[in-house]
């Protein structure tokens, strides 16, 4: 009798102590749960108006870059043409009329192309191949030097944000190539392998020791603007054998 | 010989009520949907129900029909039969059991790192319990502690690295886990396979020395292993009858 008063009184002790501890660390789990709930939020916050603020950037820089490009356009074609137009129609000849006319239906297409470039919607209608492929023929056309482009279209399905970013992610990169590598050759080459997708730019210019931290902000801003996008940048580059940059995303 | 049988179950409260357990347990189970019975998250508590539900009848019947032990005994084993049903025991309690819950935590945790860990714990565990009864280590017929405190330390590492992933993953940190059954069960796994741990460890000490500490602590886990099957028979019940949209019961 008094063996089985003993167990009773342990299974009660022991059975509240253990449901006490338990209940602490249902308590703990739940509390420190709730703060990392809340510092995850604070964490997704912060990184959607980096986001923002990133894209807001871009779009501003991509405008700049769009109306010098329309003020050259303006100077050095529709000026231009618009200085012949008004020669040949001034003209009591028919046929230098004639051409006149056709001098001011070319800048009504030239003025209308250059229309589309003044928003961004020229974004959504074209794809990453198309845009890189215009981007290495306008750097050929210039005899800069030699592009080639090799892709397997993984990137030609890309929300609108992700591809404006990724555009100015690689006109920098293109840029960098023509200021400072002078380079005889710049490849690009989009390839799917894994779970991943990505662009490389490769060029044969003069290189450098990516080893040395430079002062400037550009390839530091360069790999933010990817880890925006969910992605990665790689960058590397050995003197006189030119650099290798890899953008990577997440399928 | 059944009411034999019927009677030692009723007689003790744990095997009634994880018998109760059972049969509402696989009743509900089978008239869930086919395209739940398929997913983990249901087969997995599903295949633990009916194993606990199968051994612990299989048990009490090996207890009362010795004739039919016997026959099972000498049919798997070259050694003398003495009575015992601890093969049984040892089979599906200390080791399918315990791959079981393994396997429903290893569900249930969604890092990358920490999932290998909990597979490597697994593949571990199930290596050296073929390795130890193979080599005659730890025979089936006989005690065997090195598989069973391994088997439950490894639980609790398991359940400590779901803890881990519950406070850490992006996944979880955008769910309530009150509202979650398997928050609940890794908890009561956790709570359980740690008092078996200890009850195990002071076995010598306490069964000598403090029978009645020994007894209160062997009832405490028996009462959580219910509370566990009880989790899995209402997480079923919710199923059934209050369904959720299939991603988010998939994941919640």
């Amino acid at each position: 009798m008094l063996e089985q008063d003993n167990e009773l009184a342990f299974l009660i002790v022991s059975g509240t102590f253990l449901t006490a501890l338990m209940g602490t660390f249902i308590v703990a789990m739940v509390v420190l749960h709730r703060q990392r709930q809340v510092q995850n939020r604070q964490k997704i916050d912060q990184l959607k108006v980096e986001y923002e603020k990133t894209l807001l950037n871009i779009e501003n820089e991509i405008q700049q870059e769009t109306l010098t490009q329309v003020g050259r356009e303006l100077h050095d074609n529709i000026g231009q043409l618009l200085s012949l137009a008004k020669l040949n129609l001034n003209s009591s000849k028919p046929e230098k009329q004639a051409e006149g006319k056709d001098y001011i239906n070319q800048i009504i297409k030239e003025v209308r192309a250059l229309s589309k470039t003044l928003n961004l919607d020229w974004v959504e209608s074209i794809t990453m191949d198309e845009f890189i492929s215009h981007q290495l023929e306008r750097i050929q056309s210039t005899g800069f030097c030699k592009t080639s482009l090799d892709s397997d279209h993984s990137f030609n399905q890309l929300p609108k944000d992700q591809k404006l970013i990724l555009i100015r992610v690689i006109q920098e990169c293109l840029n960098n190539a023509i200021k400072h590598a002078q380079p005889d050759t710049i490849s690009i080459r989009i390839y799917q392998k894994g779970s991943k997708r990505s662009i490389e730019i490769k060029d044969d210019g003069k290189g450098f020791d990516s080893s040395i931290k430079t002062n400037g902000s550009g390839l530091y801003n360069l790999s933010k603007r990817m880890e925006t996008v969910g992605g990665k940048f790689n960058l590397t580059s050995v003197v006189g054998k030119g650099t290798l940059i890899t953008l990577e995303l997440p399928l | 010989m059944t009411k034999n049988v019927i009677l030692s179950i009723i007689e003790d409260p744990y095997i009634l009520s994880i018998s109760i357990l059972g049969i509402i347990g696989i009743f509900l189970f089978l008239i869930l949907a086919k395209s739940r019975k398929r997913e983990p998250e249901n087969y997995l508590p599903f295949l633990l129900l009916a194993l606990v539900f199968f051994y612990e009848n299989l048990g009490s019947y090996l207890m009362v029909n010795k004739a039919f032990n016997q026959k099972i005994h000498e049919w798997l084993f070259d050694v003398p039969f003495q009575g015992w049903n601890v093969w049984s025991f040892n089979l599906f309690y200390s080791q399918v059991s315990k791959v079981l819950f393994l396997l429903i935590i290893l569900n249930h945790i969604k890092g990358r790192k920490l999932k290998k860990v909990t597979y490597g714990l697994l593949i571990f565990f199930l290596i050296l319990c073929i390795g130890l009864q193979w080599s005659g280590v730890e025979p089936l017929y006989g005690i065997q502690p090195i598989i069973y405190s391994i088997g439950n330390s490894f639980i609790i590492f398991a359940c400590g690295l779901f803890f881990i992933d519950l406070i850490t993953d992006s996944f979880y940190l955008e769910l309530d886990p009150l509202k979650l059954w398997f928050f609940w069960f890794i908890t009561l796994t956790l709570f359980q396979s740690s008092l078996v741990f200890l009850s195990e460890v002071s076995f010598e000490y306490l069964a000598f020395r403090n029978k009645p500490l020994y007894y209160s602590l062997v009832y405490i886990s028996q009462f959580l292993y219910v509370s566990m099957m009880l989790s899995i028979v209402v997480k079923f019940a919710l199923e059934k009858f209050f369904p959720r949209p299939k991603t988010a019961l998939v994941h919640a």
